[in-house]
C-alpha cells in the first residue's frame, strides 16, 4: 500500500508560463522513457522475485518515481497555468489544448498516448534488471534532450535533479543484478530463469 | 507574515533534504543491507526528519497522511493548498 506526502519531493516553482517547453516535458510524464512507465515497469516487476532484497529496489525506486511523476505534472502544470489564447495558438501546444485543454493527460511529445506497452515486465529477473538499467539510461537521455532545449533556470532546476536520480536508480540496477548473478550457476547465469524455474542450480532463497 | 513565510519555507526545506538522504539511503540499504555505518546513518536522519515533520505539521498544518496535527475546528488536510499551487513545495 502507499500513503501520500502533501509535498513535492524536489522544489518547483516556475513563474513563466511557456507552451512549448511544456509540449516537450509531458513526454516525462506519458513519454516511453517517462516517469508513468519506469514506475509501474518497477512496481510490476515485483511479484516473481525470489531475493527480497531486489523486490525491496524495485519497490523503493518504483515508489519514488511516482514522486517524479508528480514533479513533472507539476513542472507541465506550471508551464501552461497562465498562458494567453494567442502563445496557445502560436505554438504546437495547441492541438494538446484542443483534446485536454490544460489539464495533465499521459502522451509522448509526439503526441502519442501512453500505453501498457512503453514498460516491460518480462517474468524473468535478469531479463527484467537489464531492462531497467536501460530504462534509466534512456530516461537519463530524454532529460538530456530537453535541458538542451530549456533556457530558464527555474524549469532547469527540478529537471536537473530528476536526470540525477536517473543516473544514481542505474546504479542501485546494476548492484541488484550483481547480487543476483552472485546466486546463480557462475558457470551459465542463463541456465535457468530465477523467477519462474525451480532448483536453479543455485543456491536460491 | 514575511518571517512566519520564511520559516515555514525553511521548515520545508530541512524536510526536503532529510527526506532525500533518507530515500537515497533506503535504495542504497535495499543493495547494501549488512552496511552497518549506513543504517546507524539512516535512523539518525529518519529521526531527525520525524521530528522536523512533527513540529513543521504543528505550526503550519499536515503533510503527512498519517499525521493530521492537532487542529480540531478545521481539517487542514483538506483545505491547505495543494503542492504545485504554492503549498508545501
Amino acid at each position: 500500500m502507499w500513503s501520500y506526502e502533501k509535498r513535492l519531493q524536489y522544489p518547483v516553482n516556475i513563474t513563466t508560463p511557456n507552451a512549448k517547453l511544456a509540449e516537450v516535458i509531458i513526454s516525462q510524464y506519458g513519454g516511453p522513457d517517462g516517469e508513468m512507465g519506469a514506475s509501474m515497469r518497477y512496481l510490476s516487476q515485483r511479484y516473481g522475485v525470489p531475493y527480497p532484497e531486489i523486490a525491496a529496489v524495485l519497490t523503493d525506486i518504483g515508489t519514488e518515481e511516482l514522486a517524479h511523476l508528480e514533479m513533472v505534472a507539476a513542472i507541465v502544470h506550471q508551464l501552461t497555468k497562465n498562458l494567453s489564447m494567442e502563445e496557445i495558438e502560436n505554438s504546437g501546444f495547441k492541438t494538446y489544448y484542443v483534446d485536454h485543454t490544460i489539464g495533465i493527460w499521459p502522451q509522448a511529445a509526439g503526441g502519442v498516448p501512453f500505453n501498457a506497452c512503453e514498460f516491460q515486465s518480462k517474468g524473468d529477473l535478469i531479463t527484467d534488471l537489464f531492462e531497467d538499467m536501460a530504462a534509466e539510461q534512456k530516461a537519463r537521455t530524454t532529460y538530456d534532450n530537453i535541458l538542451r532545449l530549456i533556457k530558464d533556470p527555474e524549469v532547469c532546476d527540478p529537471i536537473r535533479f530528476l536526470r540525477q536520480r536517473e543516473i544514481v536508480h542505474f546504479q542501485r540496477f546494476g548492484e541488484a543484478l550483481r547480487l543476483l548473478q552472485d546466486r546463480l550457476d557462475p558457470k551459465n547465469f542463463y541456465i535457468c530463469n530465477p523467477a519462474f524455474d525451480t532448483n536453479c542450480g543455485c543456491s536460491c532463497k | 507574515m514575511t518571517q512566519n513565510m520564511s520559516e515555514k519555507r525553511r521548515m520545508l526545506m530541512d524536510i526536503s533534504v532529510l527526506d532525500f538522504t533518507t530515500t537515497d539511503l533506503r535504495e542504497y540499504l535495499d543493495t547494501h543491507p549488512n552496511d552497518m555505518d549506513a543504517i546507524s546513518y539512516f535512523h539518525r536522519y529518519n529521526n531527525m526528519l520525524h521530528q522536523v515533520t512533527k513540529e513543521y505539521t504543528a505550526k503550519f498544518g499536515p503533510i503527512r497522511q498519517n499525521m493530521p496535527g492537532n487542529c480540531m475546528d478545521e481539517w487542514k488536510w483538506a483545505t491547505s493548498p495543494m503542492p504545485w499551487e504554492g503549498g508545501a513545495c
